[in-house]
């Protein structure tokens, strides 16, 4: 998935919607990475939760600029389902984002 | 005879605006947005086994177990991939030295993928995909001791 942000202050502001696609409870985390999947220090709120079966909720994604003018992020919402296996899966689903600070 | 003809033409009206009424009916508008989304369901984790000279762990050895994952797209730009970890989550001591991993994946469903390195991105179609996923961790020197191995594959939709 794609989306354009546009911010007149030195952040951007994101919401995403992790869901729980499983009949059993999962956490979920979010994380935010750049273009190169280098981790990104954002605010994310909540950064993890436990999401009941079918479930969804919203997490709010601050991004600083870091005085550039424009960003490029991903934001991606993991789960770990499956604990004790010898290969584990985790899943992840990302959302690429262009965010432009108008000045 | 003219009185006649004027009741029948009353009844009638009657009976035709009875019938209006039964028959009444109204449009109620229903309005649905799908967006694009992509869901990753695990169905099953994997499972390495060793080879005969322990120098090699595969999900397709003898004894291996692939992993499976669901993938739901709703659009078609939406693409999948497979990442390799770069070291063991938990291994005895000394069994994570030396060793490369290497993932491949494939799948059947509303996209058909063949055996394909793990790193590439492949586009999902639109609909339900089955994605099969094989980890593979090779010693470049040594054995692998005894022990308990896990190891993490990402698989990832953006």
């Amino acid at each position: 998935m794609r989306g354009e942000v546009k911010s007149f202050t030195d952040q951007f502001a994101l919401r995403v919607f992790p869901a729980n696609p499983y009949s059993r409870k999962i956490k979920v985390e979010v994380k935010v990475y750049d273009e190169n999947f280098a981790p990104v220090d954002a605010a994310i709120m909540p950064q993890w939760a436990v999401l009941a079966p079918e479930d969804n909720r919203s997490v709010m994604v601050l991004v600083p600029f870091e005085g550039k003018s424009e960003r490029r992020v991903r934001i991606c919402a993991e789960s770990v389902p499956f604990e004790n296996k010898a290969t584990r899966l985790r899943t992840q689903v990302c959302g690429r984002f262009f965010a432009q600070r108008v000045r | 005879m003219r009185q006649v003809t004027s009741s029948v033409i009353a009844m009638s009206a009657l009976a035709l605006s009875s019938q209006a009424a039964l028959s009444a009916t109204a449009n109620v508008p229903f309005t649905s947005v799908v967006t694009a989304t992509c869901v990753l369901t695990v169905g099953t984790p994997g499972v390495m086994a060793a080879n005969t000279d322990f120098t090699s762990l595969s999900s397709t050895s003898a004894g291996g177990v692939s992993g499976t994952v669901s993938a739901l797209s709703t659009g078609t730009t939406f693409k999948v991939s497979a990442i390799a970890p770069t070291t063991f989550q938990t291994a005895p001591a000394g069994g994570g030295t030396s060793v490369d991993f290497s993932s491949v994946y494939r799948a059947t469903g509303a996209t058909t993928i063949g055996t394909t390195p793990g790193a590439t991105m492949t586009t999902l179609n639109s609909g339900s995909t089955n994605i099969v996923v094989d980890l593979a961790a090779v010693k470049s020197s040594g054995t692998f001791d005894a022990g308990a191995y896990s190891a993490e594959v990402i698989v990832r939709c953006e």
